[in-house]
């Protein structure tokens, strides 16, 4: 298989992964949320990225010390793809721990509504938005 | 929970009746205010370092404005709850009110730092469908968010758990309401227009410093300004009254009230004809 196959594959693999996340969230089964979702689905993803790294790591050039040393690493296919799933991985494992960290703080589900499609597309901006409404909503039970 | 020091050592920085109303505030408000503030130290940082203009003033100066202006909302609502029925506070409503503020707040505040970042006008912009769509959104959710001020006003004239001077919960109230009036009946009419100007030099960089309010023409955002600051401006007339006995302190608010709602459509009628506040 090819790369561009294998980011099908991942794009796939990590969409059922939220799907799984937002189960567990509907159902409010910690299980689907913390682990299945949280954790191994992330660390298949992860295996699957070192996998990546492996293959394609030192087959070209470019370095991580400057903006145009990263694009030259993103040349290589494999690396790019790996980057592609660093970032997969992270923001499920991420969304899941906001959705995670909202039952822990006893505030309510619908705080995942605007913050989770976030998270899912621009991860970090869902990450500040929950920060945002965690720290508003600290020490209150909502 | 109180964030607000009401002490110095031993030392009361403000008289006891006061301190123990602003020890009521609603915490979640206050926390979204400071939050806002805090927002306004990187944006003061962007506006410093970056160089781009929008109506030839920084592209960042509208967020810092818009981040002050609802800090201060947020904080008059948060310290006005201490007047409203601890049995209300206690309700699911109020907590639905309360959510409201920074929901709201954060879509549009969201928005406009957004299109700040791209150099792009919010406000006006009906350049795409989508872009008019979300403006349309910013105005409703602008409109319930200040709406909610009429019904923070109302409750506060009906309580009376807290003993106020009569004179003083008269200002809080009527400001509450008749700035969120003011506010939607003006600022609803300036959001319906291609600009905040009536003739004159159109850029903010000939205009007032910081406000940008033209000085070579009419300038709509003045009367949306003074009409939302009833909400302060009342309540500090209010304080002053409240040495004054009931009646004749109350008779002073109304006064007050009037006056304002004077002010705010004087400067309107001064902008729609064309004429600066300030000229040059």
């Amino acid at each position: 298989m090819n790369p561009e196959s294998w980011f099908d594959l991942a794009n796939l693999f990590a969409m059922i992964g939220w799907v799984v996340l937002v189960a567990g969230i509907v159902t409010g089964h910690a299980f689907l949320r913390d682990h299945l979702a949280g954790i191994y689905w992330p660390l298949a993803i992860s295996v699957g990225y070192a996998l990546t790294i492996a293959v394609g790591w030192g087959r070209g050039d470019g370095g991580f010390s400057s903006l145009s040393g990263v694009r030259q690493l993103f040349d290589n296919d494999w690396l790019l793809l790996g980057g592609w799933a660093h970032y997969l991985a992270f923001d499920l494992f991420v969304g899941a721990w906001i959705a995670g960290e909202t039952a822990r703080a006893g505030l309510s589900r619908l705080v995942l509504i605007p913050v989770l499609p976030f998270a899912f597309l621009f991860g970090p901006v869902g990450f500040a938005l929950f920060q945002a409404i965690r720290f508003i909503y600290r020490g209150e039970k909502r | 929970m109180t964030a607000i020091p009401l002490a110095l050592g031993r030392r009361p920085l403000l008289p006891p009746a006061l301190a123990a109303d602003l020890a009521r505030h609603d915490p979640i408000l206050t926390r979204f205010a400071v939050l806002l503030i805090v927002l306004m130290a990187p944006t003061l940082l962007a506006l410093s370092v970056d160089a781009r203009t929008y109506n030839g003033v920084s592209v960042w100066l509208k967020p810092f404005k818009f981040e002050l202006s609802l800090a201060l909302y947020a904080l008059t609502l948060a310290v006005f709850a201490a007047y409203i029925d601890e049995h209300f506070r206690a309700g699911r409503p109020y907590r639905i009110m309360v959510a409201i503020v920074p929901a709201i707040t954060i879509f549009n505040l969201g928005y406009i730092l957004f299109r700040a970042a791209r150099a792009e006008a919010s406000h006006f912009n009906r350049e795409t469908e989508l872009a008019h769509a979300i403006y349309a959104a910013m105005g409703i959710g602008a409109t319930v968010q200040i709406g909610l001020a009429i019904l923070f006003g109302w409750l506060i004239l009906r309580s009376t758990e807290r003993a106020i001077a009569a004179p003083l919960r008269l200002s809080i109230g009527l400001g509450l309401i008749a700035g969120a009036l003011l506010t939607i009946v003006f600022g609803g009419y300036l959001g319906a227009q291609t600009s905040h100007w009536v003739g004159g030099i159109q850029d903010d960089a000939h205009g007032v410093p910081f406000f940008g309010w033209s000085r070579t023409g009419g300038d709509l955002r003045i009367a949306h300004f003074v009409g939302m600051h009833a909400m302060q401006a009342l309540p500090l007339i209010g304080l002053a009254a409240a040495a004054l006995p009931a009646r004749p302190g109350k008779l002073v608010v109304v006064a007050g009230l009037l006056a304002w709602i004077g002010l705010t459509i004087a400067v309107f009628v001064q902008a729609l004809v064309g004429r600066p506040l300030f000229p040059l």
